[in-house]
């Protein structure tokens, strides 16, 4: 099976929304209830101010199903390109889905959307990368920020929470004048400056130690690669127990495929270091008689909410 | 009455830019120091290992007592010597006879089949790594610092208030493969 290639998909998907005699039937129909709303609106005015409406009632009525149909056959060009682009790489595709909430950021904003998820291009079960939007305010004010998240579960929980983000400087500036915390958390001080500088790394209070035990300095090179890989790009990890998402603020786009394999590879050290650090302390856990999962408070599955 | 509060006003900005500078450079070279305590702790692991490598690869080959004494000597060299500068030439030495010794027991496979060995082994590339990575920490941090005290207006001052370039750490040669590298563990 050839690489598929976006625009073939878009112009097939293009010619065949013209060659359907539903669109263009639709089209007419939108035509035909425009001019009769034009009429209505022109019920008052004189003949040929009547005409006039009736006719832009048409156009706009005609233009209306044309640009729907168009934008529906950009969504499907983009689905049907994913979707073979992925049974290319012999991955499961599917163009929606629900959100997942169980990261504070990820269950962050008034709004979330996902869609197009891919998964199956890992060994390890239940990993998933899709697109997530985060949508704060209404109308007017809606600012809508999306992501590219890779998301998974560990074995055993790691930590109650770890957060790692770019610094915003008025959150942190509010976060000085007002000392409240908020959905940031507590900011953790590790010995790599370079980290520091690079990321806003934060935990529950009083669990600092925690962090660094886990940040190691091999784990710290390792997001330190991935910072330098991905320059500009505002990325984002969250642990909580057992679960983890990666971010970076991008959208997916059919035109860019080539990025997700490049996250994927540039996330996979993050995820097979915390993947066997969970491993790992599964493993004790067993040995000590402990139990999986026993210690912290997360201890089920994830599923999408 | 007005220049003169003027000039107070700007002395009073430039003295609180100051102040807020030498913070920041007071954690700078703490991150550095700190970077430095995990490369050391890291080295102080790599020594502790050595005496246990000698004694797993000596039940196989005694009769190799001069590169099990050019090891003793050489981790005392190391262990002699302060600051990271004065560390780097014998630490790349040491690495280079650690090598040796992990080669010289890869040739004995009663030796490289033994389950303390291969632990030994795992435990020894574990360190590396650790090592390899906190050495780049300690690097980078180095590296903000002094590339902060060498910078325009702060190199004025930061001589004044007691703040030197700190020194790199650079145990292995351009040329020269990471013990990591040449520790092969499944």
């Amino acid at each position: 099976m050839s690489e598929p290639d976006y625009r073939e998909v878009k112009v097939e998907e293009e010619r065949r929304l013209l060659h359907s005699v539903v669109y263009w039937d639709l089209a007419a129909f939108g035509a035909l209830v425009g001019a009769g709303l034009g009429f209505l609106y022109g019920l008052g005015e004189g003949s040929r101010q009547r005409a006039f409406d009736v006719f832009a009632g048409m156009v706009i009525g005609a233009l209306v199903v044309f640009a729907s149909g168009w934008a529906k056959a950009q969504f499907r060009a983009r689905e049907r390109f994913f979707a073979r682009w992925a049974a290319k790489r012999q991955w499961a595709y599917e163009p929606s889905g629900e959100p997942f909430e169980d990261t504070p950021f990820l269950s962050s904003g008034d709004e979330r959307r996902a869609s197009d998820f891919f998964s199956g291009f890992w060994t390890v079960p239940g990993v998933v990368l899709y697109q997530h939007k985060r949508i704060i305010g209404s109308g007017r004010s809606e600012q809508v920020s999306t992501f590219i998240v890779l998301h998974f579960s560990l074995d055993r929980p790691l930590i109650d929470l770890l957060q790692m983000g770019p610094h915003s400087r008025s959150a942190e500036l509010e976060e000085k004048l007002t000392g409240q915390r908020g959905e940031i958390g507590e900011r953790v001080d590790l010995e790599s400056t370079e980290l520091m500088q690079c990321y806003r790394i934060s935990g529950p209070r009083e669990q600092e130690d925690e962090v660094a035990k886990l940040l190691t300095p091999s784990a710290i090179v390792k997001i330190l690669d991935f910072h330098r890989s991905l320059p500009g790009a505002n990325s984002y990890f969250e642990i909580q127990g057992m679960r983890v998402a990666f971010l970076v603020e991008k959208p997916l786009s059919p035109k860019r495929p080539e990025l997700i394999e490049k996250l994927l590879e540039l996330w996979e050290p993050l995820a097979t270091w915390l993947i066997d650090e969970a491993a790992a302390a599964n493993a004790r856990a067993i040995s000590s008689g402990e139990g999986t999962g026993a210690g912290l408070t997360e201890t089920s599955e994830s599923e999408p909410s | 009455m007005t220049p003169l509060y003027v000039v107070l006003a700007l002395f009073a900005l430039a003295g609180l830019l100051v102040a807020a500078s030498y913070n920041r450079l007071v954690r700078l070279r703490n991150k550095v120091a700190e970077g430095w305590r995990d490369v050391d702790v890291q080295l102080q692991r790599r020594h502790d290992l050595i005496p246990r490598l000698v004694e797993t690869v000596r039940g196989y080959s005694a009769h190799e007592s001069t590169i099990f004494g050019e090891l003793a000597r050489l981790r005392g060299k190391a262990e002699e010597a302060n600051g990271a500068t004065a560390k780097s030439a014998p630490e790349a030495e040491l690495a280079g006879a650690l090598g040796d010794t992990i080669a010289l027991a890869e040739s004995y496979p009663g030796l490289r089949a033994t389950e303390n060995y291969l632990a030994l082994q795992k435990e020894i590339a574990n360190t590396e790594d650790e090592l390899a990575a906190a050495r780049l920490i300690y690097n980078g941090n180095v590296r903000i610092y002094n590339t902060r005290i060498q910078s325009f207006p702060v190199l004025i001052y930061a001589d004044l208030l007691g703040f030197e370039p700190a020194e790199y750490f650079q145990p292995s040669g351009p040329d020269r493969e990471p013990l990591s590298t040449a520790l092969a563990v499944d």
